[in-house]
């Protein structure tokens, strides 16, 4: 039977805080083995010592706990009533797992509002450097604990570090999508410790610059390039020409020129693959913009996009691929610098950036699938933060548009590339899913940014065959993306509250809603 | 290239790049076939997307969410000013109510 002792940061925290989280460990389901409290001033101890509950009042480095799995919280948060039998359940089934965290519910702004759910995606170690997105509530194995360093360090720890420690040792951390406590405090975001970010990437040997944000508690980390590895940039292109605020502009051209004359990063070399409907004046045109410096490819096939990237990339040498649509244009001059620097992490294998259409709205901030593809936020003003801060952290997602993508050409070459079966529509999606198939992670990005002017690169009407060739293939993640939350409000491009399943998800979706009972 | 645009190509000849195109293809058939097999013990021969709501356009506004918004009518200005006057706990009632 899995055991769990319960430990709480009592340091600068109320008797009254103190008080209602031994009251939520009363009332639990299965009783924790025991309880420990650290930081607490020794003269409360009589008034609250708990009655059905072996509570040590610790000081520091008295006791460590050798009970299977370590809650820590905070004082002031409640432990739900069914959260350790919930989390028993999952690590009876899961016992591979040494790191747990999950859902939370956050008291409301008025006495007779509806309390507040903050729903967490799974483990997104890429986030967590930017605040601490796990919430206050963790439960670690004793093993882990042990590796990590003393159980009394951790406990009084921030919360932000506690994370990042355990979580630079876990072997198998895992988010369980279940409400587990119910924390007083108001605001729902997350906090964050620049010391503590700096201190692990010191740790795990990240060479960076760490910055927090001026305005909000996240942290951005400016990974160091070194040597500037060169990226072979593909352009598919048909040579169109349209209207780039307001003058008429042939697109590859001009997502040329603003790279070479916007670009912190001059290591590249460009590639433009182009087919027989491509004009000679819109070729002209990009060989002049590109200072002659373009290598052109020609594709005489009919339209395939996913077709058209592979043969660029198979045309190319270098280390790293960036995909990018003609209809784009590079807004951050570091963009390129702050993709290739994620990618020094071996296990990620794509890296995309914040796409904004021209009028500086949201076109792409990664994909969710909740169950259908989405650009998350679409359509929001670059202002927007998002729930939780979403859209100004550096995080772990299922695929980012292959509008603008870089990838490391060992993972592109091992899944295959884009899978030719989808020739206008979801060959990204399948992309970022057949790495995450191979163990690779995607990140999306933030602070690069790029324009995307969404043209007519691809058919904007969706193909039914590309429909069923993806259902065939990834029903199952479509079903549970990994990054979002079976408890969030599905078919729609934004993370909120499921309002609707509250009432019934087949009442509002009618009773064709595949994945209601989900 | 024989446009001249290019400045130099240095590129490899077709039979090497259909090689490595089929290759990918290969690679490509090779995990799809894989994780179709998974698919088809998860959800039996029915894995077709019946009954998802995929929107069928990929335009600007398409994927587009916006709040609900219909309580803020001005239409419906009396009916918020009441409300909003009557005591807490009858409106947290109506608001149970409402869900």
């Amino acid at each position: 039977m899995i055991k769990f002792s319960v430990v709480i940061n009592a340091n600068s925290a109320s008797r009254d805080e103190i008080k209602r989280t031994i009251k939520s460990l009363r009332g639990t389901e299965q009783s924790p083995l025991s309880l420990l409290i650290y930081g607490f001033a020794a003269d409360n101890i009589s008034v609250l010592r708990p009655k059905r509950l072996r509570a040590h009042f610790v000081h520091l480095r008295e006791i460590a706990p050798l009970d299977s799995y370590i809650v820590f919280m905070r004082a002031g948060d409640a432990l739900l009533p069914t959260a350790l039998e919930l989390l028993a359940k999952f690590l009876t089934t899961r016992p591979e797992h040494d790191l747990v965290y999950g859902d939370s519910t956050h008291g409301s702004v008025g006495r007779w509002d509806e309390p507040t759910e903050v729903r967490r995606p799974g483990w997104s170690p890429e986030r967590l450097r930017s605040h601490c997105y796990v919430g206050e509530l963790l439960v670690a194995s004793h093993d882990l604990c042990t590796q990590v360093g003393d159980v009394s360090e951790l406990a009084l720890a921030h919360p932000h570090d506690r994370a990042l420690r355990l979580g630079e040792k876990a072997k198998s951390p895992a988010r369980i999508a279940e409400l587990l406590y119910a924390s007083d405090q108001r605001h729902l975001q997350p906090t964050c410790s620049l010391e503590a970010v700096e201190q692990h990437c010191a740790r795990i040997g990240i060479d960076a610059t760490c910055d927090a944000d001026e305005y909000l508690p996240v942290v951005r980390v400016r990974r160091r390039v070194k040597n500037e590895p060169r990226i072979s940039i593909i352009i598919p292109t048909r040579g169109t020409v349209e209207l780039i605020r307001g003058t008429s502009t042939v697109l590859a051209a001009h997502a040329i020129t603003s790279l070479l004359e916007k670009s912190s990063y001059t290591n590249f070399e460009i590639v433009v693959v182009t087919d027989s409907q491509t004009s000679t004046e819109s070729r002209q045109a990009i060989a002049a913009a590109g200072e002659r410096q373009v290598k052109f490819i020609e594709f005489s096939r009919p339209f395939n996009f996913a077709e058209k990237i592979n043969l660029g990339v198979v045309s190319t040498e270098s280390d790293l691929v960036l995909l990018l649509n003609d209809d784009t244009e590079i807004i951050t001059p570091d963009a390129l610098s702050t993709m290739v620097g994620i990618l020094s992490d071996p296990d990620v294998a794509m890296v995309g950036p914040m796409l904004l259409y021209e009028d500086g709205t949201i076109q792409s901030a990664g994909h969710i699938l909740n169950p259908v593809p989405y650009d998350l936020y679409r359509g929001r003003p670059l202002s927007f933060a998002g729930a939780q801060h979403l859209l100004r952290v550096q995080r772990e997602v299922s695929g980012v548009i292959a509008a603008c993508a870089l990838i490391r050409r060992n993972a592109f070459t091992a899944v295959g590339g884009l899978c030719t079966d989808f020739p206008s529509n979801y060959n990204d999606v399948d992309f970022g899913l057949k790495l995450q198939e191979l163990g690779f992670r995607v990140v999306f990005t933030p602070h690069a940014q790029f324009f995307h002017f969404e043209s007519q690169t691809r058919s904007p009407k969706l193909q039914t065959f590309e429909v069923a060739k993806i259902g065939a293939r990834w029903r199952d993640k479509l079903d549970d993306d990994p990054y979002f939350n079976p408890h969030l409000e599905r078919y729609v491009s934004v993370w909120k509250q499921n309002l609707i399943g509250q009432r019934s998800l087949l009442d509002a979706l009618g009773p064709i809603a595949p994945i209601a009972s989900k | 290239m024989s446009n001249g645009y290019s400045r130099s190509l240095d590129e490899p000849d077709n039979s090497f790049r259909e090689r490595q195109l089929a290759e990918l293809a290969r690679r490509d058939g090779d995990i799809g076939a894989r994780v179709e097999q998974r698919v088809r013990e998860m959800y039996g021969d029915s894995t077709s997307m019946e009954g998802y709501h995929f929107r069928d356009s990929f335009d600007k506004e398409s994927q587009v969410s916006f709040q609900i918004d219909w309580v803020h009518q001005p239409r419906l200005r009396p009916i918020r000013f009441v409300y909003r006057h009557l005591p807490k706990s009858i409106r947290y009632v109506i608001k149970k109510f409402a869900r």
